[in-house]
């Protein structure tokens, strides 16, 4: 299991003393303080940007959990956004219950969302699967058109409060405050999941289930438990979101299937199977967007600014980026590190995070492909 | 009475475009055992290749046409060569790409053409009656352009030597390469010919009410329902699938509510799955 | 050391009941469509034993083997497991009751170490356990590996194992789960007869450790000096039963592997 490293004894005291801690540890544990200080440091635009950036960060490693760890892709995590995000907005709106009471509602009910598609999960493998979830946020959307006196259509939900009764102009570090705490607890919560006993089963599952049952160990359990507790989280983001200014209740804050693809993509970006690597790529993918609507220069067979297709850079760079780091961002960063200080086999190995990412493999497979292509050897 | 035939009428015409609309997303899945997610962008790449084609660059009709379906051919042989045949182990993977592929692919159609509409050229013109329903000329072509395509497809699979292979491909694609077949090349076949397909889709949903940069949504959600209750893979399955979702969905338009016709086939998807993972006429999982 | 062997012509259907061994199967069969892979097969396997499974290539042995351990249930008949009917049990279910088996393809989990492997086969079944954390999991894996003669590949990644190794780390994983039945699936294939000797060595050990055994296998060798008594099926049905040297002289056996598979 991971931090198999360690050698015996020990506890869990010592084991959480920052100062005994691998290097990345450490420097991790830096970069969230240097973060809980930054608005005192950056305009306050950047501040507004960061705070969406945490909640994308959030659903990324919501994703992950599941998708991530058990190989169980879901192509549609924006039905848990949703349903607990309108179910707080909803309970707020029509029953004026305070966000701090409604919130917890929309988790619940996310995580009830996440059984119902993590039971079938059991009896359908790989692509039936996605199946169910590519469809899952088709009939929610039907559902909200349907019944678009209750859920507004594609417009949303608005005037509803936000949470703790902060100010949305002046709020803004606040919020800023809001995001990130609920980013580094969600960060907790799935770092003590995936990094204790639970974390090695949940990869083995993807790896191959059948070796997991035979090992003793109850696949069908442990799946279930990842779509709850990803649904749960995810159901968390979108109910905290709809009541700060970062976003609302409505299909394009949580569950369009633009949504659905680019918290896929943060993922692969930062990292499938780590959590870490799965945050930073919401924040990055935020943050690049960010970037991408400053440029004004226009692609010149399009004819359109590089703002205005965004999600088209986002693919392109997703492609590149599958060649050039397979593992994801925060994967690659460790390994360089690692390369750089010579701290070689007596860190923790990449299975600690999760194991090669699936993207490892297809990589191989490409270069293996382009070799054979020009090795000229080949059919 | 009226509205029972009504109803026949109307079923038998949508179903024709749906089969239309399956026929190639189950070829792919049939052959490759991909999931094909963007085989809604084939079908756009195919409506708009019609419309840049005539509208834009003024070429004729039937020029346009031939335009549209060998640019959407084409497009399927970008998707394999580029994308699938280096993922071909890795489904989840070919699924996550080809979504990424579809929804550029809208936005590009988006950003060149713009969110409005654009009208596609009809087949036919005109209309007739039949049994007291208004019927047009261009859904009674794109009726038969259907079947037509569904027996050259079942002619071309069961009695040429490149439709033989492609069977033998779509059963065991080491056993296929044992009998000296290169299924690279077959597989590239098959992903030409269903995007040509998707094609053809493309334009006949186009010209029965208009091309917008989303028209590929529904066709692909349509393909997989109608896929999944066929069966994978099953050509014969798929049709049958079209006539049951095209049945259903009048059925719930006429009889229940309009508001709903958009549901049935991703409920019906979702027991489908559920119950019989298999499909009606899929090929029993054994050990 | 020598099991009570049971008569050869003892083979047509008998009644057995939950206590005429550890293992019990009676009347099973699997049927998939319309095929019939196990045909009322019955036969016990006796505590301390090692019992040869032996029948020609598809003969219906995975599909036994497979309705015992819980992959899939069988269409008919009972499976008893330690005087418990356990048809139908699933297969997690079934390593927790002590059957443990392994998989003849080699199943190993490609990413992570070979300790990694036989610790996860440690880990209990609770959705929250910080057992992996403390270092007595990583021991236990440590022993486990030496005991399979896995001591020195730890720290390999499973691709890096040759054959008998991969071979090894399924057993390291098997014992893992402290059984008291295990089932090995056609171990020797592939293997050196040298291989054959150490693996036939490390598995007497193991049933002087007090493990019952099962071995599937397609023929006869390397199960000589191994087996105590064997059973040999064919088309799902069982042809003969006894002791090694009585199933190589059997008519019936001889019959069932002419032309084909060497016995």
């Amino acid at each position: 299991m991971s931090n198999d490293n360690t050698t015996g004894g020990g506890g869990l005291a010592r084991r959480l003393n920052p100062l005994r801690l691998p290097l990345r540890h450490r420097l991790g544990l830096l970069g969230l303080a240097g973060m809980a200080v930054l608005p005192r440091l950056v305009s306050t635009s950047f501040v507004v940007t960061l705070s969406l950036a945490y909640f994308w960060g959030v659903y990324a490693m919501s994703w992950d959990v599941v998708s991530g760890y058990t190989g169980q892709i879901s192509f549609g995590h924006g039905v848990f956004f949703a349903v607990g995000g309108y179910t707080s907005a909803l309970l707020n709106l029509g029953y004026g219950i305070d966000p701090v009471l409604s919130i917890p509602v929309g988790v619940v009910l996310a995580a009830a969302a996440g059984l119902i598609i993590g039971v079938p999960a059991l009896r359908l493998r790989g692509p039936y699967l996605s199946l169910v979830t590519l469809v899952a946020p088709l009939i929610l959307t039907q559902v909200f058109i349907f019944r678009s006196d209750v859920f507004n259509g594609e417009q949303g939900l608005s005037g509803v409060s936000p949470l703790f009764g902060l100010q949305t102009f002046g709020g803004e570090v606040a919020f800023y405050y809001v995001a990130f705490g609920l980013f580094v607890f969600v960060l907790a919560v799935l770092l003590l999941v995936t990094r204790t006993d639970a974390g090695a089963v949940l990869t083995a599952i993807r790896e191959d289930p059948d070796t997991v049952a035979a090992s003793g160990l109850n696949p069908s359990k442990f799946k279930i438990m990842a779509f709850v507790l990803s649904a749960a989280i995810g159901g968390l983001a979108g109910a905290v979101i709809v009541h700060t200014p970062s976003g609302n209740a409505s299909p394009t804050t949580l569950m369009t299937i633009t949504v659905n693809v680019e918290v896929i993509i943060a993922a692969i970006l930062g990292g499938m199977g780590t959590i870490v690597g799965a945050g930073v790529g919401g924040i990055l993918l935020i943050l690049l967007r960010e970037q991408l609507a400053g440029i004004a220069w226009t692609v010149p067979v399009i004819g359109q600014p590089v703002s205005d297709i965004n999600f088209l850079v986002f693919a392109l760079i997703t492609l590149v980026l599958l060649f050039v780091m397979p593992g994801g961002i925060v994967r690659t960063a460790i390994i360089a590190g690692r390369r750089v200080l010579d701290r070689g086999s007596g860190e923790d190995t990449v299975a600690t995070d999760g194991g090669t990412a699936p993207a490892r493999r297809v990589y191989e497979r490409y270069t293996d492909r382009l070799r054979a292509a020009f090795g000229g050897d080949d059919r | 009475m009226a509205n029972i035939l009504q109803f026949f009428v109307q079923s038998t015409i949508r179903s024709g475009l749906y089969a239309l609309v399956a026929i190639g997303f189950t070829l792919i899945f049939g052959v490759g055992g991909v999931l094909n997610l963007a085989h809604g962008a084939s079908i756009l790449v195919g409506a708009y290749g019609v419309y840049f084609s005539v509208s834009v660059l003024g070429l004729p009709t039937a020029v346009g046409f031939l335009a549209g379906v060998a640019a959407a051919g084409v497009f399927g042989a970008i998707l394999y060569l580029g994308l699938i045949e280096q993922f071909t182990t890795e489904p989840i993977m070919v699924m996550i790409l080809t979504l990424v592929t579809s929804i550029a692919v809208e936005l590009l159609v988006l950003n060149t053409a713009g969110a409005q509409p654009v009208a596609i050229p009809q087949f036919a013109s005109g209309n007739f009656s039949l049994a007291g329903t208004n019927v047009q000329f261009n859904q009674l072509a794109i009726f038969v352009i259907s079947w037509v395509i569904i027996g050259a497809l079942f002619a071309f699979i069961n009695y040429t030597r490149t439709g033989k292979a492609i069977l033998a491909v779509s059963m065991s694609e080491k056993g296929a390469s044992l009998v000296g077949i290169d299924s690279h090349r077959i597989n590239l076949i098959t992903w030409v010919i269903a995007g040509a397909l998707a094609g053809v889709a493309g334009i006949a949903l186009g010209s029965q009410l208009a091309a917008s940069p989303v028209l590929g949504r529904t066709p692909l959600v349509l393909s997989f329902s109608i896929v999944v209750l066929g069966g994978i893979g099953s050509i014969r399955g798929s049709v049958v699938g079209a006539y049951l979702i095209g049945f259903l969905e009048v059925f719930v338009i006429q009889f229940v509510s309009s508001d709903l016709s958009g549901i049935a086939p991703l409920v019906v998807l979702v027991l489908a799955l559920l119950v019989k993972p298999e499909g009606l006429f899929g090929r029993e999982l054994a050990e | 050391m020598s099991a009570d062997t049971h008569d050869l012509t003892d083979t047509t259907t008998e009644e057995y009941g939950p206590d005429d061994g550890l293992l019990v199967l009676d009347h099973v069969t699997k049927r998939f469509g319309g095929l019939t892979a196990v045909d009322e097969l019955s036969f016990a396997v006796d505590e301390g034993e090692i019992l040869g499974f032996i029948g020609p290539n598809g003969a219906g042995k995975s599909t036994t083997f497979n309705c015992v351990v819980g992959r899939f249930p069988p269409t008919s008949g009972t499976v008893y497991y330690d005087g418990e009917d356990v048809t139908g049990t699933t297969a997690h279910r079934m390593v927790k009751r002590g059957l443990a088996r392994t998989f003849q393809e080699f199943r190993p989990l490609e990413d992570r170490t070979v300790r990694a492997n036989v610790a996860l086969a440690l880990t209990p079944d609770k959705l929250f356990s910080m057992q992996g954390l403390s270092g007595a999991t990583r021991q236990r894996a440590n022993e486990l590996c030496e005991r399979v003669g896995l001591g020195d590949r730890t720290e390999l990644s499973p691709n890096e194992l040759p054959h008998a190794g991969l071979l090894r780390l399924e057993l390291a994983r098997a014992l893992a789960t402290d059984p008291k039945l295990l089932l090995v699936d056609e171990p020797f294939a592939g293997l050196s007869n040298p291989e054959v000797e150490r693996i036939s060595e490390l598995l007497l050990e193991l049933r002087e450790e007090g493990l019952t055994l099962v071995v599937v296998d397609h023929n006869m060798r390397g199960l000589l000096s191994l087996i105590d008594r064997a059973i040999v099926i064919q088309f799902g049905s069982m042809i003969a039963a006894g002791s090694p040297e009585a199933i190589r002289t059997d008519a019936a056996v001889r019959e069932a592997y002419l032309g084909g598979d060497e016995l």
